[in-house]
């Protein structure tokens, strides 16, 4: 009995240790597939529960990170069903390939965070009016265009634009 | 891209999508991309990354993103909040199940009562009432009890309410009684609101606050304040004028750096960027006390005190005009700016009298910054201008206008001072395109004088495409020039025709053959340098100045021939008047 609790106080160690080491990569794996942080925080939860519980059949000699990559990416499957009805946008065979590149381009998280704070100050002041009313108030668009009186048509090429603006100015940021 | 499709329009599909607005045949175009072209899928990636990231502002997920590690639960947060799931599982679990065997017992009971009811009615020989009956035996019950509940829980939900704003914002101790162009961060104002001992932001505009106690305080935007008392405020960055009768003495100003006790008067503060606080007093005295000093000094009328964060204070001459006293007199006198927004101008610079000192300049947003003293008084006709007499003299507005659009234009007002030699003095430099793989990467604007003696006006620009030059042009036209006069330039641009004007009159225009996705320039582009140029190596050439200059604006529009002449007919004394 007591060698079986030392066992299994070593093997939550081992996967603690593991985990620290790569949920950042199955992390921003889940958030590039699915961008709500809230989500993708809910499925990392599930993801890592499903790796505990299943950590006796993970064998040693394999990456640890592809393994939970693999594990979340049947979770977001699950979720993509279980949102089926809500008519997503992208289809399934549009996703795979959008999933296969996920984990090859995983950029740190929070090195794009920072970025995007950057990039956000550099925008000019209406551009940043327009970011604080829709993300930081979370003001829908319509709202937003009875606010600034002009047309959501007008306004959804607006916020297209910024985003694009920032993506660029993000990867500038982080190739600096 | 495939289907000649650019990363603008992409990322309005990517965008439509996520908002859930995308129609059928986007859709399917959106997903055909993704399925053949990678470049598409790495650029659908970026742009999810952004909105998720976007999407996290303003919530209390955000935090998550801003942890000493980055990005997300540490290791063991994700395990505490696993092993909390499944002890909440458990809990769940626990309840349905005590909940399943409470609605058996009162199933059962209902039953028991039913039959009861049942028999007394057969007993009686009345008519069986039997839904009335039960109805009065079960639900009348509920209902109070219900009713009850609600009444409670509504005066508790309304006293919980009110102590958490309460406690959110504090009692009311002021109100608001002026406010001119007033532009808010956070929780905004509009006149006669009450104010709450609370933390306010004003990126713009001033706004006058009475306080209970008497004290009248005009806070100049930018500024961040926090009201803390019905006789109190804390000034963390921007400009205050109090006044104060006597019966609110003792109005207090806290700054980063020190505190200031009113006498019965009328007094300035400002908070500089390095949290410098200046004090000036108008009328009667006021003491201030460093945060991190015993010393009490007293300021008398006409004095000026600055304290930094170390404690030391310096005296100063009186910077009174700095400072707005009065709002009802005189609106225009608060434009104390030099940069400004107007209906269709994307950036304005314009300084208008000695009522706006060069020192103004660097302190305004950020937006403009001064490389070397330019503004100064033209003593002759008594008018200030940025003048640019130096090599070193020039303006760096910083990028943050934003011309991410096929078409802009420039417009400004010049005065020519030196005809001598070739005046550069004008160039928005290193602007990149953010809407297609072509860029703007050279644009260059100015004046020289050929061997018959003409002015020309030039403007040397050059366009790349896939990081190589794709077009270089130069457009001149001859100008009449006469020194020391005001002149009104405007160069106009759509798609890639380019327009330059002088004084109203269209005096030459490119017509570009190739025209199509230009994108003109982006937002977040480099510095616009005004009075003086940079070659090939960003450094500043030595090129000799001789201009004043006025009212500099950038329009995120191509302006019309009738709308330069318009522009061009209202002549510097529009925009110099005193």
């Amino acid at each position: 009995m007591v060698e079986s609790q030392i066992s299994l106080k070593s093997d939550d160690e081992l996967f603690a240790s593991l985990l620290d080491g790569n949920r950042k990569r199955i992390f921003g794996f889940i958030l590039s597939l699915v961008p709500n942080l809230s989500d993708a925080d809910d499925l990392l939860q599930e993801t890592v529960l499903i790796m505990w519980r299943k950590f006796d059949q993970f064998e040693a000699d394999k990456c640890f990170a592809t393994w939970g990559v693999g594990i979340a990416y049947n979770k977001i499957l699950q979720f993509r069903r279980s949102q089926s009805k809500l008519n997503l946008p992208i289809s399934d065979e549009a996703f795979e390939k959008i999933s296969e590149k996920a984990d090859i381009i995983n950029i740190p998280l929070n090195d794009t965070s920072d970025a995007l704070e950057v990039c956000i100050k550099k925008l000019n002041s209406k551009d940043q009016a327009l970011i604080n009313l829709k993300y930081d108030h979370k003001e829908k668009i319509k709202d937003i265009s009875d606010i600034v009186k002009r047309s959501a048509d007008s306004l959804y090429k607006d916020f297209s634009r910024i985003h694009n603006m920032l993506r660029i100015c993000i990867d500038r940021q982080l190739a600096k | 891209m495939a289907h000649g499709f650019n990363e603008k329009q992409f990322s309005q599909l990517v965008f439509a999508s996520m908002e859930g607005m995308i129609g059928e045949q986007d859709k399917a175009l959106l997903n055909q991309l993704l399925c053949e072209d990678e470049q598409a899928v790495e650029l659908y990636l970026k742009l999810i990354r952004t909105y998720g990231l976007l999407n996290q502002r303003g919530t209390q997920d955000s935090s998550m993103l801003s942890e000493s590690d980055g990005s997300m639960p540490t290791t063991t947060e994700l395990m505490r909040q696993i092993l909390e799931k499944n002890e909440q599982a458990a809990y769940i679990l626990e309840h349905e199940e005590a909940e399943r065997q409470e609605k058996i017992i009162q199933s059962q009971a209902e039953e028991k009562l039913e039959a009861y009811l049942m028999k007394q009615a057969k007993s009686s020989g009345k008519a069986i009432r039997y839904t009335d009956s039960k109805e009065q035996i079960k639900v009348k019950p509920r209902s109070y009890r219900m009713m009850v509940f609600a009444a409670a829980a509504c005066l508790m939900f309304g006293l919980t309410l009110t102590f958490i704003l309460q406690q959110a914002s504090g009692p009311e101790v002021a109100i608001l009684v002026g406010s001119t162009d007033a532009q808010w961060k956070g929780a905004s104002l509009a006149l006669s609101d009450k104010i709450n001992v609370d933390e306010y932001e004003l990126l713009s505009g001033l706004i006058e606050i009475k306080f209970d106690q008497g004290a009248n305080v005009i806070f100049e935007g930018p500024a961040k304040f926090k009201i803390e008392s019905a006789n109190g405020a804390y000034l963390e960055q921007g400009r205050l004028v109090a006044s104060v009768p006597p019966r609110a003495q003792g109005f207090t100003v806290n700054t980063p750096s020190a505190k200031m006790v009113d006498l019965g008067t009328e007094f300035g503060v400002y908070i500089d960027d390095i949290q410098t606080s200046h004090l000036v007093v108008f009328k009667g005295s006021v003491t201030i006390q460093p945060h991190a000093s015993n010393e009490i000094h007293t300021v008398t009328s006409g004095e000026m005190k600055l304290v930094g964060l170390n404690s030391t204070i310096v005296e100063k001459d009186l910077g009174s005009h700095l400072y707005v006293r009065d709002l009802s007199k005189e609106p225009e006198s608060v434009h104390r700016s030099v940069c400004f927004y107007d209906k269709k101008s994307q950036f304005h610079l314009l300084y208008k009298t000695n009522k706006f000192p060069a020192s103004q300049l660097l302190s305004y947003e950020g937006r403009v910054d001064l490389v070397a003293d330019v503004p100064k008084k033209d003593d002759q006709k008594n008018q200030y201008s940025m003048v640019f007499d130096d090599v070193k003299d020039c303006v760096v507005i910083a990028p943050r206008y934003d011309v991410d659009q096929d078409e802009l234009s420039y417009g400004m007002w010049v005065k020519f001072t030196d005809l001598s030699s070739q005046t550069i003095f004008f160039m928005p430099s290193d602007l990149d395109e953010l809407g297609g793989d072509e860029l703007l990467t050279y644009f260059n604007v100015y004046i020289s004088k050929d061997k018959n003696k003409q002015f020309n006006l030039h403007c040397d620009y050059q366009l790349e495409k896939s990081l190589h030059v794709d077009l270089k042009r130069r457009l001149s036209g001859p100008i009449n020039l006469s020194k020391d006069q005001w002149v009104h330039l405007a160069v106009t641009i759509k798609n890639k025709d380019l327009q330059m004007y002088f004084d109203g009159q269209l005096i030459v225009e490119s017509h570009n053959k190739d025209k199509g996705n230009s994108g003109v320039m982006g937002g977040l582009g480099e510095e616009i340098i005004i009075g003086n140029t940079i070659n090939s190596f960003s450094t500043v050439e030595k090129k000799q100045t001789g201009f004043m200059l006025n009212d500099f604006a950038i329009y995120a529009c191509h302006l019309t021939e009738q709308d330069v002449a318009e522009l061009a007919k209202k002549k510097i004394s529009d925009v110099q008047k005193d």
